[in-house]
C-alpha cells in the first residue's frame, strides 16, 4: 500500500489495536479501490496526525480475514479502546472516512 | 481557498494525464495533475497487459505505478483523492475548482478517461461487482454470472478460474463474444466457465447472499432461470465527460472533439486519451495523444 503505513500480521494485530483509536485497512496487492482507500488514508492521517492507521495484506493474512469476518477488499475496520465499533467495505472519500470513524 | 498556479494543468491522472505530465515537466512547465482516485485510469483495473511494449506481460495497476513513478521523478504536483467540481476554461487564466482546493493554470489538459457502465436494473443487490481483484475472493467454490462477452470479461473470469470460483457463466447481448480467440479458447478449456451469445440479463431477484437470474436469448426470446451468488459486470465505458458537457465541444456520444494537435475547440484547452473521439483507445493510443497534447500546450505558452 503506501510506504508510511504500519502492515500487521496475525502476530502483531493484538498489540496494535490493543491501546489506541485506529483504523485498519484490509486490503489486496493488486487492488485499485485499495490503493484509492490507502491514499485516503495518507489525508486522514494529514488532517488529523493522532489517528493511527495499519493495513492487513488479505491474501497474506487469511486467518485475520475469518476472524474479523471480512469477505472482500477494501474493508475499514474501525477499532475504539481495542475493540472493534464499525467495519465497512468499499470507497470513501476522506470526509466520509473521517465520519465512519467518528461515528464508530 | 487560495489558487495554485501553474503552466499546465492536466485533469485526470491515466496513462493519456501522466504522459502529458512527464512531457511538459520535461519542457520546464510547472505541471499539476489531478486526479479524483488515485493515478493510472482504467489500465488500474486490468489484471494482465500484454499489448504494452517492452513489457511481455504485466499487471495493470503495477504498470500505471512505474509510471506514475516516472512522473514523480519530474518535477509534477500530483494530486490524488481530489475531484473536480468545476472548470472555468474560457481566457488566457483557466480556474479548475476541486473538492479540496482551486488551482489556475495558463494551458489545460483533459484527460478525464472513461468509467465502466453500470448494470441498468431496478434492483439493489451487494453481490453485483465491477471488479473481480477487489471483489473475487468471496466467491470461491460458488457460481457467478460474468456479464459481457469482451475481453475485460473473459480476462476477469480467467482471473475469477484462479480463484477457485466453481462455475461462470459469461453472457453476451451480441451474436458472438468480441473478445480475443485465444482468450476465448482459454476460456473454454478451464471446463469451468460457459458462454452463451445472443443472452440478455432480464431480471435479477435477490434472496440473501444468492440471486435468481432471468437470462432472455434475443433471438428466441426464450427465457431460462439460474441461481448464482454473484455478478461480475463487464459491458464497456463510457467517456467521464459529465462535468465537461457545457465547457468544452463534445461529440454525440460523449467525448471531447479535439484536432490532430489533440486542439479542443477553446485556446489554452487540449484533450487526451479514452476521453478523446476517436477509433482506437489503447495504452499506446493514450500514451500517444498525451504528447502530443503537451507539446502543443507548450507551443501554445510559448506564443502567449
Amino acid at each position: 500500500m503506501n510506504s508510511s503505513m504500519t502492515i500487521l500480521e496475525e502476530e502483531t494485530m493484538d498489540a496494535f489495536i490493543a491501546d489506541k483509536d485506529c483504523m485498519v485497512l484490509f486490503y489486496k496487492k493488486i487492488c485499485p479501490h485499495c490503493k484509492v482507500l490507502s491514499t485516503v488514508l495518507v489525508k486522514c492521517k494529514e488532517a488529523a496526525p493522532k489517528l493511527f492507521y495499519a493495513g492487513v495484506d488479505s491474501e497474506a493474512q487469511p486467518a485475520l480475514m475469518e476472524r474479523f469476518g471480512v469477505e472482500r477488499v477494501p474493508t475499514l475496520l474501525a477499532f475504539k479502546d481495542g475493540q472493534l465499533r464499525a467495519k465497512k467495505t468499499g470507497l470513501m472519500n476522506p470526509r466520509e472516512t473521517m465520519d465512519f470513524f467518528s461515528k464508530a | 481557498m487560495s489558487d495554485k498556479r501553474y503552466d499546465i494543468a492536466i485533469v485526470g491522472g491515466g496513462v493519456a494525464g501522466m504522459t502529458a505530465a512527464i512531457y511538459a515537466s520535461r519542457a520546464n512547465l510547472s505541471v499539476c495533475l489531478l486526479e479524483r482516485e488515485v493515478c493510472g485510469g482504467l489500465a488500474n483495473w486490468t489484471y494482465v497487459i500484454e499489448n504494452y511494449p517492452s513489457y511481455p506481460s504485466i499487471n495493470g495497476l503495477e504498470l500505471m505505478m512505474k509510471i506514475k513513478e516516472h512522473v514523480l521523478a519530474n518535477t509534477v504536483d500530483v494530486v490524488e483523492v481530489d475531484e473536480v467540481v468545476g472548470m472555468e476554461l474560457e481566457g488566457p487564466l483557466k480556474r479548475i475548482t476541486t473538492s479540496e482546493s482551486a488551482y489556475e493554470a495558463k494551458a489545460v489538459v483533459l484527460c478525464t478517461g472513461r468509467e465502466p457502465v453500470r448494470l441498468s436494473l431496478p434492483v439493489e443487490w451487494e453481490n453485483i461487482h465491477y471488479c473481480s481483484v477487489c471483489d473475487g475472493a468471496a466467491y470461491k467454490d460458488k457460481d457467478v454470472l460474468v456479464v459481457g462477452g469482451g475481453n475485460s470479461a473473459f480476462d476477469e473470469s480467467l482471473y475469477l478460474v484462479g480463484l477457485g470460483v466453481r462455475s461462470i457463466t459469461i453472457i453476451e447481448a451480441l451474436d458472438a463474444c468480441i473478445a480475443h480467440q485465444k482468450t476465448q479458447q482459454l476460456a473454454r478449456e478451464t471446463g469451468r466457465i460457459s458462454v452463451m451469445a445472443s443472452t440478455k440479463l432480464a431480471s435479477l431477484k435477490p434472496f440473501g447472499k444468492s440471486a435468481e437470474v432471468a437470462l432472455v436469448n434475443t433471438k428466441t426470446s426464450e427465457s431460462t432461470t439460474k441461481m448464482v451468488n454473484g455478478v461480475f459486470v463487464f459491458i464497456g465505458q463510457k467517456p467521464n465527460t459529465k462535468i465537461l458537457s457545457d465547457v468544452v465541444e463534445l461529440d454525440g456520444n460523449g467525448y471531447i472533439v479535439a484536432s490532430a494537435d489533440m486542439e479542443t475547440n477553446i485556446d489554452g484547452v487540449y484533450a487526451a486519451g479514452d476521453v478523446v473521439s476517436k477509433r482506437y483507445r489503447q495504452i499506446t493510443t493514450a500514451m500517444a495523444d498525451g504528447t502530443i497534447a503537451a507539446l502543443s500546450a507548450e507551443k501554445y505558452l510559448r506564443r502567449q
